[in-house]
């Protein structure tokens, strides 16, 4: 088929499809009204319930340290409160990024704010995920009054000596599985932004 | 923009929506749900509109938008969808007439191109000049000229290929 003909076939689909198709006014109407007042109140419940997790953590925790905790176990709070704090300016980040994005933009400008948000998106989760060893150590300061009478077994210059090469070996497989499937994915999103940033020139 | 000045709006221009939503799904519960998708998106959009450019320009401005971020709905939204079961029964938003085979293999060549090019040579197809396919796709004017020339070629290759 030549693409002159393509054209003559894309202008009989055209004439085609006004006659055989018609909107189903009843359905439209419905849906008009439910489901795109729904869309917007799944996504505000998704949010909410996010930052009220973290908010019910953080009070869990104020009122759990003035009880059994002291200075350690403050500054454990203290830590908690500002790593949740992060997380949740990181949440309404997206959400103002995401609550910008407007359909009726140029096409390619939407495929750039998108990607951009899906890059936000990664940081985010990468810096959460990095966070994530001191929000443990916060945890740990956080309760450690509570197992203050279990004693410890003490660890050798020599246990310390096998434990290196264990530390090692976890920290390199997270960098290899981890790491490198990351920095993959960003070097893939940053080549479609700026193959964008080029149809826009 | 009220409900019932949109629907008309909608019925004049159902053809780009089905004509888009061919191009940007593989099968027909897709396409039912993306023509959904789209009016949807117009409707939130309507608010946006100035009326400084045609109604039409617009119209695959949303609907390019939302065909090519469309993703297939979740169980998530389909649960909330069941508290209005009459929409969830019937969910087409056009009633439309089953196709003939041609149709099917008019948008499967269209489909073999990437999604720019499958918004851009749709465009052309509905007689859009370069100058107005670089404004629905923020893409410079001379931008158009090179892709479309390029387009064209691959959409031959694709063609012979199909006639084989």
């Amino acid at each position: 088929m030549e693409l002159s003909d393509f054209q003559q076939q894309w202008d009989r689909l055209t004439h085609m499809v006004e006659e055989r198709t018609e909107i189903n006014r009843k359905v439209l109407r419905m849906m008009l009204v439910d489901k795109a007042s729904k869309r917007i109140l799944w996504f505000k419940i998704d949010s909410l319930r996010k930052s009220l997790l973290s908010f019910a953590f953080v009070v869990f925790a104020m009122f759990y340290v003035p009880i059994k905790g002291g200075a350690f176990s403050y500054l454990g709070v203290a830590m908690l409160i500002l790593l949740l704090g992060w997380l949740m300016f990181g949440e309404i980040r997206l959400i103002r990024l995401i609550s910008r994005v407007q359909y009726n933009e140029p096409v390619v400008r939407i495929r750039r704010r998108l990607l951009n948000i899906r890059r936000v998106k990664l940081k985010t989760t990468i810096i959460s995920y990095l966070l994530s060893p001191i929000s443990l150590l916060a945890l740990l300061l956080m309760i450690h009054n509570d197992f203050s009478d279990v004693n410890l077994p003490k660890i050798s210059g020599r246990d310390l000596l096998a434990l290196i090469p264990i530390g090692l070996g976890f920290i390199l497989s997270i960098y290899f599985s981890f790491g490198i499937g990351i920095r993959r994915r960003f070097r893939k999103l940053n080549q479609g932004l700026a193959e964008l940033e080029l149809l826009e020139e | 923009m009220d409900q019932e000045d949109f629907l008309r709006l909608i019925e004049q221009n159902r053809g780009i929506l089905v004509k888009i939503s061919g191009v940007y799904s593989n099968n027909e519960h897709d396409r039912s749900d993306l023509i959904c998708e789209m009016i949807l998106q117009l409707w939130k959009s309507t608010s946006q509109y100035r009326g400084d450019s045609k109604v039409s320009t617009w119209i695959y401005r949303v609907a390019l938008n939302s065909a090519m971020n469309y993703k297939r709905r979740n169980d998530r939204q389909e649960f909330i969808l069941l508290t209005n079961p009459e929409i969830y029964a019937s969910k087409s938003c056009l009633r439309q007439e089953e196709d003939p085979p041609w149709v099917e293999e008019l948008y499967e060549s269209i489909n073999q191109l990437d999604e720019i090019n499958r918004g851009l040579i749709l465009l052309h197809l509905d007689g859009f000049s370069h100058a107005e396919i670089a404004n629905i796709m923020g893409m410079s004017v001379s931008n158009i000229g090179t892709r479309m020339h390029r387009i064209k070629k691959q959409l031959k290759v694709i063609l012979t290929k199909q006639g084989n």
